[in-house]
């Protein structure tokens, strides 16, 4: 038996919602059961991580002991002393397991990713919110129980989307009215709905029929012109970016959908992103969850601690700083290697750039227009700069180039 | 609150009984007519490879199959599709091949072709098929088809056994798993059982015929044409069937169509492919042998399945260019013994119609690029498939075949030494 990922073919869904049906039921009459929701977890988990040689499973046992251990380390030293020093002690030691698998690639050590799992950033991401804010003392009281229920919450262990700990403690304790469930209902037949169309039909269109298609073609024509540039390297760079805004969108939609049939509010994490009309904008659209959570524990705290030392005076240069860092830590975080990286470094000059044109454009609001025209225009540029950066993040010019 | 429910999950539940009805209910849903029949001929589209209802439809009409790979895509006015429709040949080929097919897909896409039962076929074989480590998984995996996946363990309950054995370890070895189910029922034929009750049950009635029902409703949607461009090829070539003169002007228009390399190669292959970086081919190839290879065994399981059906088939041999092979250093020896080797397995089972075009007398322009036969390839094997293809019924005469599983063995595989015999 091969591990199963989670909502990756169409049967899944069958198998997931047979499985779900005592929980609904339960929730449609007023109830959780507590024990069926860790029965169904522990099911999930087996077919998702204990497959094959189950090195996955046993990796993932292994992670979860050493994150409660830093967790509630930290929550007991929290109680008494309140140490900067102390408090990033902990968050790196929570990112460790993270740090190895991703630095796995680059040394090719095989020994050092003794953690890897499918997931694992996205429990690292809850572990280090939960220290975070452990540390801003709103979170003060948090049961082993609770801590597992929120990391182990299996419509999102694979990919996300990135709750937080005090939103998804709201939704498990209260049990909704009949009402509300049945406007969850609601709301997760249409995400499902709409996530089978986004992942199996669209993505499976972009990226399983066209893509290997332009990939060729686009190897193909690569000893013909300066840097092997040709039409289909860029009709490969917005088919795959139609391909991941699809199969991924498609994927978070399964989850938020699950979430809800659970009654739990899992936040979206797309909305509308080739909509968008500047970079900054986009940033609030795609992967949501994530990019906010890099906003939130990234962004800011940096920028605040740039201001209490009064590291750097002027404005500006604080939030460029601080989107580099954010960025660059964004594109580490992807993985070692030189596209990501790339990416991360390109978004950080977007975003900059895009901070210049608005401070310009507020100071000279009378001789910039501003029309149908122009707000087209602006969504072209973006979606272009975006369909752009996903060409650098694929890592095709890596093959292109260097293979 | 009822109508609430019902706005919400009776959308789903019409659709659900709808994707039922369309993939289980047993209707026959006719989208194969002629006109996509000829279309499918050669359009070398994947889902005709991979599907069964195409195929099976050109069988009842008069198509005889020309089963290959990459080379069947070059359609110079001498390609078979475009002669036989130049000179009204009474059948006409039916292209099945695509770069990255070899030996072990055409054995599964032979099985599926019910309909080419007591009939003909042609076989194109490629050298560069035998390779140390034969078919790389991933175009194994590409090419296989659940269909054809499911026709295969429902038929293992009948035919060869070693064969059945074996064809099951080898997918099973090449990492493809199409579910609990059939990797359960691969395992059991792959140890020589018969596969259990239920998993014939599950994988009859519940897999296949949903399977039959795309293959039927999208097998033949929106296919890749090239019949423009047989159209085209067919156009160049004159009113009058005569070898001497087509040869000529096979030479000629392959001149013209090669001008920028000494090596015979057609220009835009050339420019697209090789311009750049050919000299990292030079003497590239010295060590290259196509002797010992798993492929062989791929192989004799694909003439199992031409055995098993009573069909006839003719094997051409396909050429390399000459020039080619002389800039990659490939040795004559590897290319001469990997000729023997494969007519040695073909000859000792009956397997008798082979055009060997490996090595003739004046190989000039016999390839349309490197390894792809095409221009005087091409019209030396519509030479042979003239006749051939005159009549589509096999001639129970030459189909006696003396199936030997030694052939299915990692020792045959291996082995170079069989002058003698085994």
């Amino acid at each position: 038996m091969h591990n199963i990922t989670p909502y990756s073919s169409p049967h899944y869904f069958i198998y997931l919602l047979l499985l779900l049906l005592p929980i609904i039921i339960g929730l449609w009459f007023g109830k959780r059961f507590k024990v069926y929701d860790f029965f169904a977890t522990v099911v999930i988990l087996i077919t998702a991580f204990f497959g094959g040689n189950m090195s996955q499973g046993i990796s993932l046992i292994a992670y979860v002991i050493f994150e409660m251990i830093t967790v509630f380390g930290y929550l007991s030293y929290r109680k008494k002393h309140n140490s900067f020093w102390i408090f990033s002690l902990f968050v790196f030691l929570a990112i460790i397991p993270l740090i190895f698998v991703k630095l796995d690639p680059l040394i090719k050590n095989p020994t050092i990713s003794l953690f890897a799992f499918m997931g694992i950033s996205y429990l690292t991401f809850k572990s280090v919110e939960i220290i975070m804010e452990m540390r801003d003392g709103v979170i003060k009281e948090i049961k082993p129980f609770e801590f597992m229920r929120f990391l182990l919450f299996f419509p999102t262990i694979t990919s996300g989307p990135i709750d937080r700990f005090r939103r998804f403690q709201k939704d498990v304790l209260n049990v909704p009215s009949r009402e509300e469930y049945v406007e969850l209902l609601h709301s997760g037949v249409n995400k499902l709905m709409q996530g089978l169309l986004y992942k199996f039909i669209i993505g499976y269109f972009f990226g399983t029929l066209l893509l290997p298609k332009v990939t060729i073609l686009a190897m193909s024509y690569r000893n013909q012109a300066p840097l092997g540039l040709s039409w289909y390297v860029l009709a490969y760079m917005y088919v795959y970016s139609m391909y991941l805004f699809f199969d991924f969108a498609g994927y978070s939609l399964f989850a938020v959908a699950i979430s809800n049939f659970m009654g739990v509010k899992t936040p979206m994490n797309f909305n509308a992103p080739f909509k968008s009309k500047n970079i900054k904008d986009f940033w609030n659209r795609w992967h949501m969850t994530l990019s906010f959570w890099f906003r939130d524990f990234i962004y800011m705290r940096l920028t605040f601690t740039i201001i209490k030392h009064k590291w750097i005076k002027n404005r500006v240069a604080i939030a460029n700083v601080s989107y580099f860092a954010l960025f660059l830590i964004m594109g580490i975080w992807h993985g070692e290697t030189w596209y990501y990286i790339v990416y991360g470094i390109f978004h950080a000059l977007a975003m900059i750039t895009n901070d210049a044109w608005l401070r310009f454009k507020r100071k000279h609001r009378k001789q910039i227009p501003s029309n149908k025209f122009t707000q087209a225009f602006a969504i072209f540029l973006t979606f272009n700069i975006v369909c752009f950066s996903f060409l650098i993040f694929s890592g095709f010019l890596d093959k292109l180039w260097f293979s | 609150m009822k109508k609430k429910l019902w706005m919400i999950f009776g959308p789903v539940i019409v659709a659900i009984a709808a994707l039922l009805i369309l993939l289980w209910a047993p209707i026959n849903f006719k989208t194969v007519t002629p006109s996509k029949v000829q279309q499918a001929a050669t359009s070398l589209d994947v889902r005709v490879l991979k599907g069964e209802s195409v195929k099976n439809a050109a069988e009842k009409e008069n198509y005889i199959p020309i089963i290959g790979s990459s080379e069947l895509s070059r359609m110079d006015p001498f390609h078979p599709s475009s002669m036989a429709q130049k000179y009204d040949w009474k059948n006409k080929p039916f292209l099945l091949g695509n770069p990255g097919t070899a030996s072990l897909t055409q054995a599964m896409n032979v099985n599926g072709m019910s309909g080419l039962k007591g009939n003909k076929a042609v076989v194109i074989i490629s050298p560069q098929w035998f390779t140390k480590n034969g078919v790389p998984s991933a175009a194994f995996k590409y090419f296989l088809s659940p269909l054809q996946l499911t026709g295969f363990i429902l038929n293992s309950d009948h035919g060869d056994k070693a064969m059945n054995k074996y064809v099951a370890t080898r997918i099973l070895d090449l990492g493809v798993s199409k579910g609990p189910m059939e990797d359960g029922a691969l395992e059991r034929i792959s140890e020589g059982k018969q596969i259990t009750k239920f998993q014939r049950f599950y994988i009859k009635d519940f897999a296949r015929s949903s399977l039959k029902s795309q293959d039927n409703l999208f097998g033949s949607v929106s296919m890749n044409n090239h019949q423009d461009m047989i159209n085209k090829a067919s156009s160049k070539l004159p009113d009058e069937y005569n070898y001497k003169k087509l040869n000529n002007l096979a030479i000629k228009m392959a001149k013209t169509k090669s001008q920028d390399n000494e090596l015979q190669i057609g220009d835009s292959f050339y420019r697209r492919q090789l311009k750049d970086r050919i000299t990292i081919y030079r003497n590239a190839h010295k060590h290259v042998t196509y002797t010992h290879s798993p492929e062989y065994n791929d192989f004799e399981a694909l003439l199992y399945m031409f055995a098993q059906n009573h069909v006839e088939v003719m094997f051409v041999i396909q050429p390399i260019n000459p020039h080619w092979v002389k800039y990659t250093g490939l040795p004559m020896s590897s290319i001469a013994n990997f000729d023997t080797k494969i007519k040695y397995q073909l000859k000792s089972q009956g397997f008798n119609n082979i055009v060997d075009l490996s090595q003739v007398k004046n190989p000039n322009y016999i390839a349309e690029d490197t390894i792809h036969m095409g221009w005087r390839g091409w019209l030396m094997m519509d030479r042979r498939l003239k006749d051939y293809y005159k009549d589509k019924k096999a001639n129970p005469k030459n189909t006696q075949y003396k199936m030997n599983d030694y052939f299915l063995t990692n020792t045959w595989a291996q082995n170079t030494d069989f002058s003698n015999n085994k």
